[in-house]
């Protein structure tokens, strides 16, 4: 009975919310460690705590406003690249969860190729992620490229998302026309 | 009202389609959120001339990205159904959910809700996956909490992509619905026939007289008569000869079960117990080869003309049932054009709180055409003193009172013109409130014979 319950509750949303006060309180005591500057545990742990008041309310702005004073504190922090890059890692981890702590209120009955399904994605998007950024990086680390690439790279991101927008939005169109069929029968000998 | 025989039959199913759906279709708000942290990140990169800040803001990127791309219309149907359409009270349900996908569905979640006669067993509440070309089943257990006709009020689907960054709800109504019956279906009761039935019992006796079931066929003789001849054999044997027949033994049972409100509680109990009575008369009068009708009067009418056999016991198992979901009582009818319809040699038991003087008119009416008609009076003092600490006004109480008094006004006409009436205490069980009727009706036919 012990273990069936103990399984129940590592199902629950709960757990999730948890986990995302959890990570963020990890990475603020990593991003504390390796500081040059100024001490900002204190605001990394108050952005940790508005991101877990965000998952138990369900809120995803106020996840998101915490990751982003989480971001904040970590680049006055004057830390490592790769750290930061971790923190990136963990910040979008820590929104997957918040997203699973909403799936996962009132206990629902979860099949396992829910976790794997969110798990392969958020790894697969942390490995392209580490890699684009490193070869980014080390682009932009040579002197004679540096002013050059950031900003023509900013702006191919920018381009390729604005393009993968305008396909979603195509679809959509194309998913939602109204068809003749659809449509009355005088209505549609006028199309 | 468990009819076990037709759970075999295809049961009733929902199916709701996700295909095209523009709501599942939508942004959520954790897609708006990476794409702020982003273009936060890339503007706070270029105005402070700091690439490395976009080490924070590379994997909320990529993940936008991501999505967009990997995007796909949802497609797929849901299909809901219950594993039976008939269950008895108490009995545990389960409700199918399948949901099948060409393209497959990263997450899917479904949420019931029930009516108030089903509770929950456990979470109604669950999330998967659909793979390609594929269909998942999820099962919920719902257990019968109370007669009636209960249904799924509400399934809502929800469905978002990998990342949770696209998807949408979508909230419909399940239109299978699962006819509960009551436990104290399965009692049995019938009453004594005073004039039709000499005998008790199923079996065809060996006597010969007026029926329909062939007997025998002899020669004509003297004092039979000529309706009896079959023409057939008489011309085969150049004499007269007759056929005889078994006696009619059966008789027709009329049921009559007022619908009153079943708004509050004490009037859903006595809606319940006059369900449970007529359901019990129905079987084992039906069981005896008798003839039964039902005449539920109430919001609306309902007729079945008396029939012989099981599928007349379904039939009126449905409109039982049916009583339970009385909308209002603004519509009620006390006049229905069934009442001619009832046999003039047909027993008739009204099972009515007598509440009503128009249904007390009603009963008098069919008595006045000559039918034996025995009513069953539900108690209701029982609930009423459990609602003694109720806050009550000097208004209620005296339309309480008036009420009372009409009623007993009723019961009295009703007794002058010969209706046995027997009162109903909420703890007797059916059978022995049908052993006092029965035992009343000999009484009275005694006192006919006298």
């Amino acid at each position: 009975m012990l273990t069936l319950r103990l399984d129940r509750l590592a199902r629950l949303g709960p757990l999730c919310a948890i986990a995302t006060f959890a990570v963020p309180v990890a990475l603020a005591i990593l991003v504390n460690a390796n500081r040059n500057q100024d001490d900002v545990l204190g605001i990394l742990l108050v952005a940790a705590g508005i991101i877990f008041i965000g998952s138990v309310v369900g809120s995803a702005v106020s996840s998101g406003a915490g990751a982003m004073l989480f971001a904040v504190g970590t680049v006055l922090a004057e830390t490592s690249v790769l750290v930061m890059a971790a923190v990136g890692a963990g910040l979008l981890v820590t929104l997957v969860l918040h997203d699973l702590a909403g799936v996962l209120h009132r206990a629902p009955r979860v099949t396992r190729g829910v976790w794997t399904n969110a798990a392969v994605a958020t790894v697969a998007v942390v490995a392209t992620s580490s890699v684009v950024f490193a070869a980014s990086y080390a682009v932009g680390q040579l002197a004679t490229w540096q002013t050059i690439v950031v900003p023509f790279g900013i702006a191919a991101i920018g381009f390729g998302a604005k393009l993968a927008a305008d396909s979603h939005r195509a679809t959509t169109r194309q998913l939602t026309v109204k068809r003749p069929s659809d449509l009355p029968a005088d209505v549609a000998e006028q199309a | 009202m468990a009819l076990p025989a037709l759970d075999a039959m295809t049961e009733p199913s929902t199916m709701v389609a996700l295909t095209g759906d523009r709501d599942l279709a939508r942004r959520l708000p954790l897609f708006d959120m990476c794409c702020l942290i982003t273009f936060a990140g890339l503007a706070s990169a270029i105005a402070l001339r700091r690439p490395d800040i976009l080490a924070l803001t590379t994997p909320f990127a990529v993940a936008v990205a991501a999505s967009l791309a990997l995007w796909r219309p949802v497609d797929g149907t849901v299909r809901i159904h219950p594993d039976r359409s008939r269950v008895v009270e108490g009995d545990e349900i389960t409700i199918c959910v399948e949901i099948a996908s060409s393209l497959g569905i990263s997450r899917v979640e479904v949420e019931l809700t029930p009516s108030d006669r089903l509770a929950a067993i456990g979470s109604l509440r669950a999330v998967t996956t659909v793979g390609p070309q594929s269909t998942a089943t999820l099962k919920f257990t719902v257990r019968a909490t109370e007669w009636g006709i209960a249904s799924v009020d509400k399934l809502t689907v929800r469905v978002a992509d990998r990342l949770g960054m696209f998807g949408g709800e979508v909230n419909t109504r399940a239109d299978t619905s699962v006819i509960i019956g009551l436990p104290e279906d399965r009692i049995t009761a019938t009453l004594e026939t005073d004039r039709f039935r000499r005998i008790v019992g199923s079996h065809l006796s060996s006597d010969r007289g007026e029926g329909m079931e062939i007997a025998d066929i002899r020669p004509f003789q003297p004092g039979d008569s000529t309706r009896h001849i079959n023409w057939r054999i008489s011309n085969r044997r150049r004499e007269p000869w007759v056929t005889l027949r078994h006696p009619d033994r059966s008789t027709t049972m009329i049921v009559i079960v007022d619908a009153h409100d079943g708004e509050s509680d004490d009037q859903r109990t006595t809606q319940r117990r006059s369900v449970s009575a007529a359901m019990a008369l129905s079987r084992g009068h039906l069981a005896m080869h008798d003839r039964v009708g039902l005449l539920v009067v109430g919001h609306t009418v309902q007729w079945l003309a008396p029939k012989l056999g099981r599928n007349q016991l379904f039939q009126i198992a449905d409109q039982l049932v049916a009583v339970s979901n009385a909308p209002d009582a603004s519509r009620r009818m006390y006049r229905p054009p069934a009442v001619s319809s009832i046999p003039n040699n047909a027993i008739v038991v009204a099972v009515s709180p007598l509440r009503d003087p128009l249904m007390v008119s009603l009963i008098a009416e069919i008595r006045s055409r000559g039918n034996p008609v025995s009513v069953l009076v539900p108690d209701t003092q029982t609930a009423q003193a459990t609602s003694r600490f109720a806050i009550t006004n000097r208004v209620d109480s005296q339309a309480r009172r008036l009420a009372a008094v009409e009623q007993q006004i009723g019961v009295q006409s009703l007794r002058e013109r010969g209706v046995g009436i027997v009162s109903w205490a909420g703890d007797e069980p059916v059978t022995t409130v049908i052993n006092q009727v029965r035992q009343l009706r000999l009484a009275m036919a005694r006192g006919r014979s006298w």
